[in-house]
């Protein structure tokens, strides 16, 4: 033998000893020792280093130490799990024998000693369960804390205690030393419904003339319950320190008039006695002190933590796989050592090991688990760029509530949500590392889709292409990986995604995982910022703070209201031009349009009631129509949206009077009718006209002062004041000098007077320069009205007072000329801006106090006082509401004195008063002398209640 | 007093015909069309997909030709006071029991017929094919502890 030989034979003697290495691993893998499993697989790795084999098995030995070494010693060493019981509890060790429960025999006590059922527990575990067996793994890992909540005391009455009412509650702590049965008489004469908690968790309750009880117990007749009859005594089995409640339920007394009662049959094993109005009925995991929610969040996405940390060993595992591996896991590994060992799915019976094949890995199979699982990594990176700091402590938490609003919220936890800088590096290569993975993903997919059968007729490849897929779906998918691929850092139609037609907008990931964390706690302050009075979000808000953080873009409105929808055929006829007055019930995402869709409240219905019609996106007022009709198919065509008071066919009149009035329709209800275009509609025609039409359009109304006009001639006179005094309240005054205020919301030309009641009446303004128009109540039946718009502290009346002031008078200004009271021109409100100097300070501004108190909404009553005493500081037209209760309501203690007519009072001290009275005289107010001697009631015990005592004069007639 | 007795005997065999008494009704208006015995067996079907496989839809084909897609989860809430009644195995389960013990790894186009007391159909389970051993995500199969069930149908006589 040549040196040569020698070392071949070597090696190979190497190769099959250390090939042995691996099946012993795996027989350590199967038997649960995989600290044993892992130490074969690196000795092994030494000799055969990137063996794809050994790193197979070693996916398994790493997460089998995962749950059985890495992860309960993190719950151990930061959480105050249970040591040996935790340990216990993840062993995952087969052939280990369960730990049994103790079972304790119930016994009745009707003088029959019969065993009513058996009380099931583990000694050491305080939290009972439905299966303490079943329940034993999860339950022993934690001591569970338990907290006392305030409810209202039962009574005392014959040896009962009975609730006093609804929320009830009555609890004892067992105090002998030696655990045994305790029994609890029940008077149940009465029907009732009570329920009965030991150690925080609910284990029963009683019912009327029964009772039942479902943890930690078993009978021969009921399972793992034990129900009895009443009245007569419930049995339970309690150890030192455990505590019982019993809790009255909503409407626990039925038709019953006091419920049932509940008595210890032994009172002394309960020292010092029950606790009235007290339940304990929380109860949670012990995890120790010093513990936030971030810490137990941070378990499963923070990086080199124990979820995270197996994640990165699993890729690295599968990143040893080359093109031409081929790893082969037999089923008697998978499935079990013999046969009959395996699954039952229900079906009652084994399943022979044998019936399924091995399976192969190759290196697709490798690539397509490892971008999988970089897939999950990336999104635990991501989500872990958040603070979370809260607590975990039951003050805290339970105080939750008390947060009205995410501000109020924010305002006590400023950093929960913030982006932590120390965990920048997972976002900074998100972007990167998702595209990466994502192309691995779709290689490997597309590859596993075309690869053939495995030779071997018992075996399948971990990942096969299904034989019931269509053929379309392996193309539908590379689309969707596509689009993730162009939202990284762009946008993409979010129908590419999901495969679903939809409104044809787009999408972009780009938020979320570019260079910086999204801003989720400014999203939710900006998200609160636009709730309406009902506490909704108006979709056309929530799409414009979608758009504004780069989520969205390309959506249709959120609801064509004010615009008029020309829908055209697929071979460019017009099939209709619809006014839309109402809300059409619109989801620009879904692109559904649900009231158009059918015969509405009016005639504005695009097609017939059979039809289901879907818009989606195509260009800026422009889209595309699709309807399914289950009788004639599908149909496509455009359309092209436009806001109801353009002109588009150029005849003079604005499109919403045409459309209406061809209906003799006159004003804001719906209607349809096919307005000629001479020129056709396009997006760019369109958007020129929205563009002039909105050059004059004021960004906000706050500050302005509307003087609006019928053009109706009869109705000269009839003119109306809106002041906007801030961006959400106004006043108004009319020629009938009715004087009112209310709240506003104006958006793109739109004054919507009546956000609350009615969000679907709103004023429009067509301006034809920067200080006058026309607009139009869409819901009234007038027609256009003229208008002015100007700058509340300009004094057109010149009458020494601006305007603004003088509607906040309840005057009206005196700004019309002529017997047909004609509004001041635009030219003359520019010449009184030109004129104007700011001599006094700006009606409403800001107060540049640096040291004024804090006015949100302008209306001169601060904020904190508003917050007190019954105002909205957001209100500005409720500060006289505020000020009422101050002059009103609250009094001081001098106020109080003199509550009544002729009344003094005294204060007690020491539990005693003083009380005298002399009657004097006075001819000059100046000079008193006593008419009487002292009438003394000296000196009188206070009772425990009486703080103040007071002389009533009797007044004449009294 | 023959008349009472001929009420009482109609009003017991209303469930049997199928009849839409009061107790028989539920919420959804297409499964309400069923007949007793139809949903029970509805609802033992859907017990067993739920267990045997990760399968989530089944397409439920009424007699008028009208068809629907129903999660087996909706299926299992809305036809659960049926539960008492369902027949433990059915057929499907001791279908697949029976095919399991032979070692038969796939069956391709699987139709089962389900007969009322008189011996009439009333209704047909269809499946594409069942496979032992896997489960179908997207377009791929990966190995898994249940049943692939491909495209399961149910019509109704």
């Amino acid at each position: 033998m040549n040196r040569f030989t020698a070392l071949t034979v070597l090696i190979f003697v190497v190769n099959v000893l250390t090939a042995d290495l691996i099946d012993e691993a795996k027989t350590k893998i199967k038997s649960g020792d995989f600290v044993e499993a892992n130490q074969y697989i690196s000795t092994y790795l030494n000799s055969n280093p990137g063996d794809p084999r050994a790193y197979t098995f070693k996916c398994f030995s790493d997460i089998g130490l995962f749950f059985e070494d890495t992860f309960p010693n993190y719950l151990i060493d930061n959480f105050n799990a249970n040591s040996s019981r935790t340990l216990d509890s993840f062993d995952y060790d087969e052939t280990k024998q369960e730990i049994e429960p103790t079972e304790i025999q119930l016994i009745s006590t009707d003088g029959m000693s019969s065993i009513i059922g058996y009380w099931v527990h583990y000694p050491e575990i305080k939290f009972p369960s439905k299966d303490p067996k079943d329940s034993y793994r999860y339950t022993s890992i934690f001591d569970m804390s338990i907290e006392p909540v305030n409810k209202s005391v039962f009574n005392l009455n014959n040896g009962f205690y009975y609730p006093t009412n609804d929320y009830s509650a009555i609890s004892f702590t067992y105090t002998d030393v030696n655990p045994k049965q305790v029994n609890f008489e029940i008077d149940t004469y009465e029907s009732g419904i009570i329920d009965i908690y030991l150690n925080g968790t609910e284990i029963g309750e009683i019912y009327d003339g029964s009772y039942k009880l479902y943890r930690n117990v078993r009978s021969d007749m009921y399972g793992s319950q034990i129900w009895g009859t009443l009245p007569g005594s419930i049995p339970l089995y309690l150890q030192n320190g455990d505590k019982l409640s019993f809790v009255s339920v909503p409407n626990y007394m039925g038709s019953s008039s006091s419920g049932p009662g509940i008595r210890p049959t032994d009172p002394y094993a309960f020292s010092p006695g029950p606790e009235l109005g007290i339940a304990y009925n929380m109860t949670y995991p012990d995890l120790g002190n010093n513990i936030t929610i971030d810490d137990i969040f941070a378990v499963f996405k923070r990086k080199d933590l124990p979820v995270r940390e197996l994640l990165d060993k699993l890729i690295s595992n599968l990143e040893n796989f080359n093109i031409g591996d081929e790893v082969v896991i037999d089923s008697q590994f998978y499935l079990g050592e013999s046969a009959e060992t395996s699954i039952d799915p229900s079906t009652g019976s084994a399943i022979l090991a044998d019936t399924y094949d091995d399976i192969i890995i190759q290196y697709w199979d490798a690539l397509a688990l490892k971008s999988i699982l970089g897939i999950i990594e990336l999104y635990l990176s991501v989500s872990d760029q958040y603070d979370i700091g809260i607590n975990y402590d039951y003050e805290e938490l339970s105080g939750m509530d008390v947060y009205d609003s995410a501000k109020s919220f924010f305002s006590v936890f400023s950093n929960f949500l913030e982006a932590n800088p120390s965990r920048i590096a997972d976002q900074l290569s998100a972007s990167t590392d998702f595209e990466s993975t994502l192309s691995e993903f779709r290689y490997s997919f597309n590859t596993i889709w075309s690869r053939g059968d495995p030779v071997a007729d018992n075996a399948d490849f971990l990942i096969e292409r299904s034989e019931y897929s269509d053929p379309g779906e392996l193309a539908d998918l590379n689309t969707s990986i596509d689009s993730l691929i162009q939202s990284i850092d762009g946008f993409d139609n979010f129908s590419n995604l999901t495969g679903e037609t939809d409104g044809g907008f787009q999408y972009s990931l780009k938020p979320f995982i570019g260079q910086s964390p999204f801003a989720l706690k400014q999203a939710i302050i900006d998200s609160e910022d636009l709730l309406d009075a009902e506490g909704d979000i108006p979709g056309n808000r929530q799409i414009e703070l979608m758009e504004q953080y780069g989520l969205v873009k390309d959506l249709l409105p959120a609801s064509f209201m004010g615009n008029v929808l020309a829908i055209y055929n697929s071979n460019g006829s017009l099939h209709k031009s619809i006014l839309v007055s109402n809300d059409d019930d619109f989801n620009p995402f879904t692109g559904e349009l649900d009231r158009l869709n059918n015969s509405g409240t009016g005639n504005d219905y695009i097609f017939g009631s059979d039809d289901n019609i879907t818009l989606s996106y195509n260009e800026p007022f422009k889209g595309t129509w699709q309807n399914e009709n289950y009788m004639t198919g599908t149909s496509t065509g455009t359309f092209y949206y436009y806001n109801d008071l353009l002109d588009m066919n150029s005849n003079g009149t604005i499109d919403r009077l045409d459309i209406s009035n061809a209906n003799n329709n006159p004003g804001g209800a719906d209607g349809h009718t096919n307005i000629s275009y001479p020129v056709p509609l396009t997006s760019n025609s369109i958007s020129s006209a929205q563009s002039l039409f909105s050059t004059f359009l004021p960004d906000s109304l706050k500050g302005n002062l509307l003087v609006e006009k019928s053009t109706n001639s009869g109705m000269a006179r009839d003119f109306v004041f809106f002041y906007y005094l801030t961006n959400s309240d106004a006043i108004m005054l009319d020629s009938g000098n009715n004087y009112s205020t209310h709240r506003y919301r104006y958006e793109n030309g739109r004054d919507y007077y009546d956000p609350i009641n009615n969000s679907d009446s709103f004023f429009s303004f067509i301006f034809n320069d920067e200080y006058s128009g026309i607009g139009i109540d869409n819901m009234s039946n007038e027609g256009p009205r003229e208008f002015i718009l100007y700058p509340g502290y300009i004094d057109l009346d010149n009458d020494g007072l601006a305007d603004a002031e003088e509607v906040m008078l309840e005057i009206a200004p005196d700004i019309f000329t002529g017997s047909n009271y004609a509004l001041p021109t635009s030219s003359e409100i520019q010449s009184a801006i030109a004129a104007y100097t700011p001599t006094e300070p700006v009606p409403h501004e800001e107060p540049t106090n640096p040291l004024a108190l804090l006015d949100n909404d302008n209306d001169n009553m601060p904020d904190a006082l508003e917050d007190k005493f019954g105002g909205n500081p957001n209100d500005g037209a409720d500060a006289g509401n505020t000020l009422s209760v101050l002059l009103n309501n609250v009094y001081t203690l001098n106020q109080i004195r003199d509550l009544r007519p002729g009344s003094t009072m005294i204060e007690v001290a020491d539990g005693y008063a003083q009380l005298g009275l002399t009657l004097q005289q006075s001819y000059d107010l100046y000079e008193w002398e006593n008419m009487t001697t002292q009438v003394t009631v000296d000196p009188i015990q206070a009772d425990s209640n009486t703080a103040y005592y007071r002389f009533k004069l009797q007044e004449s007639g009294d | 007093m023959i008349k009472f007795n001929i009420i009482i005997i109609f009003l017991s065999a209303l469930p049997l015909l199928g009849m839409q008494d009061p107790a028989n009704q539920i919420g959804d208006a297409l499964l309400n069309t069923l007949t007793f015995e139809q949903k029970v067996s509805t609802y033992s079907l859907a017990k067993s997909v739920e267990n045997l496989s990760y399968t989530s839809k089944v397409k439920l084909i009424f007699n008028d030709g009208s068809s629907k897609y129903y999660r087996i989860a909706h299926l299992l809430e809305t036809l659960k006071k049926y539960a008492p009644s369902a027949e433990k195995p059915n057929k499907l389960t001791n279908y697949i029991k029976f095919h399991t013990k032979l070692k038969i790894k796939e069956i391709k186009e699987i139709k089962l017929f389900l007969f009322d007391k008189n011996g009439e159909k009333i209704i047909k389970f269809e499946s594409d094919g069942l496979k032992i051993g896997k489960r179908k995500i997207g377009p791929f199969e990966v190995p898994s502890n249940r049943i692939l069930i491909a495209s399961p149908r149910i019509l109704y006589y």
